[in-house]
């Protein structure tokens, strides 16, 4: 047996050279300015479509980051991440429409064709922008801990918890889509307006808003890297790896489970909230099971288990979706589809593992 | 030091690329230059809307093909921009960002659910440009960045049911509302019993209820209408107002379950020929529609658009039937003329001069009127015509309207 | 013993008698009557329906008389008439006078001569009011008619329409009956008029024969009766508050039974759907995320299938709901061979790979199937047998289409068990599944059992396909609609176990019909989702565990 053979065993790990990502940090942080920085015309130049492309790919990144800290990390898969996508877009949804009320006085489309007459109390608490975005988190960390606790106790693993976090995000879809529980239904949450005072439709609120997702983007990647690369993200990686065996030596397993968990929901929710102002509209589609298997797929393209694998499988998704859903769209499922089918046949490691292991490889010949 | 600078200029590449290969196309002709002139095309090709939005997207290439062998719009070409929203919400908003930014066009043809409009309105206004409406809609809306050239319920739905409620009609004193869950049918039917309440109907004698989008299982609410029409207190009728799948699922259902339109007539409000196709129409004559516009009208305008059409489906070899017309098509056809005129008029193509342009505008219908642009609500007046299924999957008109009428933006009998 | 209904008629029937001949005289002379009616009469009953809404009723009772009484030219003639006004065939012209149009050209209403001189207008659409009149006049002039189905038929019409009959008519042809049920049924249309009657003793009667002939329209009458009089007499109120209590309880019966009903389509539907899954997810461990597509494409195959029948071969297009079953079988299998060939095969032990591989390859099958049948809907024409229904009971009406897909369900799970259970192949599939090394051991080839698995469970996928055709609407994308709620069905069955999977499907359908009645589909079909969380709570290896692979 050759001493250089790369392990079979996945190589998820997380480097501790900070150089790559810091620089990946920068470019992120730069392209929504080119819109402000170059004048149009300019070929540096973005447009308002383009850098509002790029602020929801961040949003999106941010999402996939989430996915992958229980995924890669803890071994456990969701596809039901989108859940708690829709409760941060939907918790800023309704801080927006307080907003939107108070400057216009106007009421939603949706309440005025279900007969209401004043803005109902039960939205009003989200009037305030930090206790909006506390309310939402909060609200993404007790599902998830329900959710969490329901199924980590009983030792539900593996497909069944895939399965089941499907159900579940169907099960939400067709609530939302429901009038009745007042939440838009169909017709999602529209007619925003302001958020903080800043004018949603203009120009510089798009770019700023883009800036901040690319600001937090980072800032959640090396918090999340900072707690892999911890002692807390071997004892997750340790769970991946053999659970039982981590139980037996007395570890709580069911609370880092938990507690990580805890951890993507709120992320997610963040993505949510990041991505409405930015989309200008929610809707239950949102929480549509086909949106949260999607999110596993940037995860396994980009190289689960790395962190910044799956950054870079969301970026380069959505911006071949968009890309191709402009150009060729009938040809958009099949290019996804054969991309899907060779990571997961032969690049098992996705995008980045493989060049990791590459790097492996040729460190040891 | 050398793979990781090739690799991070690898990843900007890459989104710089595709952020470079859009805004490329946004290089291309603006309104004001040489080049063709553009419209949008917002209708959905996959989803569940695609087969009645395609047709709108197909007929809207042959006027504006029309347009072009007549020397285009000020002697400039006129090009059909198609994007495919597939039947998404968000995504009609997102192309038509598209389609006013990137790819800069004069003005948007699309949407067909209320939904769907809703989602662009906020995008039409933030940039101040034109988006044509044509399907028969809710009302409470008026816009100045939307053109509606269809009917408000004031011109559709109300007719509809007063002479349902006439002797002629059936004397109609209870009614069963069945609609999808979304904007039109709940606006629909809040108007509906507002109008209701007024002629004296008591509340038992109305029933309300709503599934999801592509519901298809219909067999307990059909269960539900036999038990509510045998039920005292006169005549029952059913008032439709699901959409797209749905409408043959309930029809089939109805048919099985042996409910007859000469015992329970339905009014299918968003009915349209190509629901009937496949179905087997014989059991469901009688159950009735309402439109603009029916395809039997017999005048030169009407044989001149059916034999277009008919070309057009056969050299192109599109999937479509090649002697169906529809009232949204009609609507269609008339506001890329209706546009077209404007802009001649104003001499300009930016929406502000369009917009102005097109008050008081008239354009020929082929269902026999001539229909007027309103001065001032940009709501397009048209005739009023009841049609009624018959045995070939189409509808016999049944009534129509002696003139043009009166399009009502605000109803008054929707009260907070 | 003699029914209330038998023994009241016996009573009614005598006094009836001396009525019933009195009709027949009155109404003889008007059988006898004139040889041939003038083209007046013929004329002026056409311009009335061209014209006069309010004199329809008149001019179709003329009609019916025409059509009953008289020539058996102008009976043709009047046949004649109330089928072409049916078929939207009566052209009123301003000026020549009105014409019938027919196949090739138009012929005059009134002579039924050819007409030359070209015909511009459109026919008259009739009125909902002119059609109900048209249903009557035409059920009234069948109960006339030789044949003893079209009598039944229109007796249960005019039952239907009794407050619109032409009372000597009914009562005439009651006289002439000689069929039980048309007789029973006349007599109940005739009850439903008497309860309008002077006679306290006709009232009682007509009371008690509501009660013997429940239904929804029955309890409405009797409802309508309580209302109307607070001061009916003693004898009256008792007979009245039996038959109302004797109606409500069979029509309570028959709600429920429709509830079943409606809940066991909704299993069979459930059955079929997970049955496929049920043997991949179950047997072989693999997570087929494009099992609703294998649905779909079977359903796509029937309408292959259909469209071929109905090109070349158009005399046996009824049968192509059974044509499509082994073609649907064979189609879905053969996909889900070369599927487990190429990809399934090596992501055996990597479950959420292969979850997300299958995953891959459904949005490939949806986009293709979208390129080419387009995606929009595909409407299936329902085979003559299977059109319509039977009330069963009253409030209970079963409609063929569902009987049909609850019976092939049943068809093909038994055949599904049957397989797995009792034949060699089944065999070597659970040796495979159970003792993966042991089999190999004694020369069973592993990898080809697992690969004919494969296809055996999407084959049955197809075949939940056909069977769907008929009962839901088929487009592209109608596969995601339903594998959420197989999955669902095969976890809380136990995956492996086909009885598991059988009486999940059974309680979930059942639970769900039971909730929608009330709260709604959405509401339903979330506590059906919620409920099986929590019970894979207490039991996450489903009712009926069985051992499986990894």
């Amino acid at each position: 047996m050759p001493t250089a053979a790369i392990s079979l065993r996945p190589s998820f790990r997380i480097s501790s050279q900070l150089g790559l990502p810091a620089l990946l940090v920068c470019v992120a942080l730069v392209l929504p300015l080119f819109n402000a920085v170059f004048p149009p015309g300019h070929p540096l130049h973005l447009s308002l479509f383009v850098v509002n492309l790029v602020g929801q790919i961040m949003c999106f990144a941010l999402l996939a980051l989430a996915l992958d800290f229980v995924w890669g990390l803890l071994g456990v898969l969701s596809l039901g991440h989108g859940i708690f996508f829709g409760i941060g877009g939907y918790v800023m949804g309704f801080h927006l429409l307080n907003s939107a009320y108070a400057d216009t006085q106007v009421l939603p489309d949706f309440m005025q064709f279900m007969g209401w007459s004043t803005f109902p109390a039960a939205l009003q608490p989200f009037a305030e922008l930090p206790v909006a975005v506390l309310l939402g988190l909060m609200m993404a960390v007790l599902v998830g801990g329900v959710v969490g606790l329901a199924a980590f106790r009983s030792r539900i693993n593996g497909v069944y918890f895939s399965i089941i976090t499907q159900a579940l995000t169907y099960a939400l879809m067709l609530l939302l889509f429901n009038n009745d529980l007042g939440l838009g239904g169909n017709n999602g949450l529209t007619g925003f307006t302001l958020l903080a005072g800043f004018d949603l439709a203009h120009e510089s609120t798009q770019v700023g808003l883009a800036s901040l997702s690319a600001v937090v983007l980072a800032a959640v990647f090396f918090l999340l890297r900072w707690l892999a690369l911890s002692s807390f993200g071997q004892a997750m990686v340790a769970v991946r790896d053999d659970e039982a065996r981590l139980r037996f030596l007395g570890f709580r397993t069911d609370r880092i489970k938990l507690a990580a968990w805890c951890l993507s929901a709120a992320v997610a929710a963040l993505a949510g909230m990041l991505y409405v102002p930015q989309v200008g509209i929610i809707n239950p589609g949102i929480v549509s099971p086909m949106l949260s298997v999607e999110i596993a797929v940037w995860v396994a393209i980009g190289g689960r288990g790395t962190l910044i694998g799956a950054v870079l499988g969301a970026v380069i998704l959505n911006c071949l979706k968009f890309w191709l859903s402009a150009e060729i769209p009938s040809a958009w499922p099949f290019v996804l589809a054969g991309i899907t089918l060779l990571i997961t046949v032969a690049l098992q490691n996705g995008l980045w593992g493989g060049l990791q292991q590459l790097r492996a490889l040729r460190a040891t010949a | 030091m050398k793979r990781r600078n090739f690799l991070s200029a690898v990843g900007s590449g890459v989104v710089a690329a595709s952020a470079g290969s859009i805004s490329q196309t946004a290089l291309a002709a603006t309104p004001s230059g040489n080049g063709p002139v553009k419209l949008g095309l917002l209708f959905s090709q996959s989803g569940a809307m695609a087969n009645n939005e395609s047709l709108l997207k197909d007929i809207s290439l042959m006027t504006i093909d029309q347009l072009n062998a007549k020397g285009g719009v000020m002697g400039r070409k006129v090009e059909g921009v198609v994007v495919d929203p597939a039947s998404d919400w968000p995504m009609y908003a997102q192309m038509s960002k598209q389609l006013i930014l990137s790819e800069k066009v004069a003005a948007i043809f699309g949407c067909w659910t209320s939904v769907s409009r809703k989602s662009v309105l906020p995008v039409v206004e933030a940039q101040d440009s034109l988006l044509f409406y044509p399907l028969h809609f809710e009302g409470e809306e008026q816009s100045k960045n939307v053109v509606y050239l269809n009917s408000p319920p004031s011109s559709s739905v109300l007719p509809a049911v007063e002479y349902l409620m006439t002797p002629q009609g059936g004397e109609a004193k209870r009614f069963f509302m069945v609609g999808s869950d979304y904007v039109w049918p709940r606006t629909i039917n809040k108007m509906l019993k507002g109008y209701l309440k007024t002629k004296g109907v008591p509340d038992s004698a109305i029933r309300e209820q709503y599934v999801p989008f592509s519901h298809s299982n219909f067999q307990s609410i059909v269960r539900d209408i036999k038990a509510f029409a045998a039920q005292p207190g006169g005549q029952a009728i059913v008032v439709l107002t699901v959409v797209g799948d749905s409408i043959p699922a309930m029809f089939k259902e109805a048919i099985n379950q042996g409910i007859r339109a000469t015992d329970i007539p339905i009014l299918g409000l968003d009915v349209v020929d190509s629901d009937l196709e496949g179905l087997d129409t014989a059991p469901l004559v009688g159950h009735l529609s309402c439109w603009c516009y029916f395809q039997n009208i017999d005048t030169p305008a009407n044989r001149q658009l059916k034999s277009d059409w008919a070309n057009y489906v056969k050299a192109k070899q599109l999937k479509h039937r090649p002697d169906m017309v529809i009232d949204p098509m009609v609507s269609t056809v008339m506001g890329i003329n209706l546009w077209a005129q404007a802009a001649t008029k104003a001499k300009s193509f930016e929406p502000a001069a369009v917009r102005k342009a097109l008050a008081g505008m008239t354009v020929v219908d082929p269902a026999g009127y001539i229909a007027k642009m309103d001065a001032t609500n940009q709501y397009l007046w048209r005739g009023t015509m009841i049609g009624s299924i018959n045995a070939k999957q189409g509808f016999d008109i049944l009534w129509k309207s002696k003139d043009i009428v009166a399009p009502v933006p605000y109803s008054p009998f929707v009260k907070a | 013993m003699k029914s209330l209904f038998d023994r009241l008629r016996g009573s009614v029937r005598w006094r009836c008698w001396l009525q019933h001949v009195l009709i027949a005289c009155l109404c003889a002379p008007v059988l006898q009557a004139q040889a041939a009616m003038p083209a007046q009469e013929r004329l002026s009953i056409v311009v009335s329906i061209c014209t006069d809404p309010g004199s329809y009723r008149s001019a179709m009772d003329r009609v019916v008389q025409v059509v009953v009484g008289t020539s058996p030219e102008d009976a043709d003639w009047g046949k004649t008439f109330l089928e072409r006004l049916q078929a939207v065939a009566l052209i009123c012209r301003e000026q020549g006078g009105p014409v019938f149009k027919v196949e090739h050209g138009h012929v005059d209403a009134v002579t039924l001569e050819p007409v030359t001189d070209a015909v511009d207008e459109l026919p008259m659409v009739p009125t909902l009011v002119l059609a109900r009149l048209l249903k009557n006049s035409q059920a009234e002039t069948e109960l006339f008619s030789p044949d003893v189905l079209t009598r039944r038929a229109a007796a249960q019409r005019m039952s239907q329409a009794y407050a619109q009959i032409n009372e000597p008519l009914v009562r005439l042809a009651l006289s002439k009956a000689a069929d039980a049920e048309v007789m029973e049924t006349l007599e109940l249309t005739l009850a439903k008029r008497s309860l309008a009657s002077e006679s306290a003793d006709l009232r009682v009667g007509a009371i008690r024969a509501m009660g013997s002939a429940p239904s929804e329209g029955t309890r409405t009458l009797l409802k309508n009766y309580q209302e109307d009089r607070p001061d009916m007499g003693p004898g009256e109120r008792a007979a009245l508050t039996q038959s109302l209590s004797q109606i409500n309880r069979v029509l309570w019966v028959g709600k429920a039974a429709s509830i079943i009903f409606s809940g066991l389509s909704y299993a069979g539907v459930l059955l079929i759907t997970a049955l496929g899954l049920s043997i991949v997810f179950g047997l072989l461990g693999v997570i087929n995320l494009a099992h609703g597509e294998f649905i779909m494409i079977g359903a796509y195959a029937t309408f292959v299938v259909e469209k071929w029948l109905q090109a070349h071969a158009p005399g046996w297009f009824d049968a192509y709901v059974f044509l499509a079953i082994p073609f649907a079988f064979v189609v879905c299998a053969l996909i889900g061979m070369v599927l487990e060939m190429t990809i399934i095969r090596h992501l055996y032990k990597r479950p959420l790979e292969t979850l997300l591989a299958t995953w891959a390859v459904s949005i490939a099958l949806i986009k293709l199937v979208q390129i080419l049948f387009g995606s929009q809907n595909v409407e299936f024409i329902t085979p003559s047998f299977l059109q319509g229904g039977v009330q069963l009971y009253p409030a209970l009406f079963v409609t063929w289409n569902r009987v049909f897909a609850i019976a092939l369900a049943l068809v093909i799970f038994a055949a599904a068990y049957a397989l797995i259970r009792h034949t060699r192949f089944g065999l070597l599939i659970r040796a495979t599944t159970q003792r993966r090394d042991t089999a190999r051991a004694l020369g069973i080839p592993a990898p080809s059992i697992d690969r004919m698995a494969f296809g055996l469970g999407s084959g049955l996928a197809g075949l939940a396909g056909v069977v769907l055709t008929q009962i839901a609407s088929v487009n592209p994308s109608m596969g995601t609609s339903f594998v959420i709620d197989a999955f669902m069905v095969v976890v809380l069955g136990g995956a492996g176990s086909l009885v598991g999977t059988a009486v999940s499907s059974l309680v979930l359908g059942e639970v769900n019909q039971l909730i929608e009645p009330f709260y709604g589909a959405v509401a339903a079909k979330v506590a059906v989702l919620l409920l099986i969380v929590l019970i894979i709570q207490r039991r996450p290896q489903g009712l009926f565990a069985l051992k499986t692979r990894g």
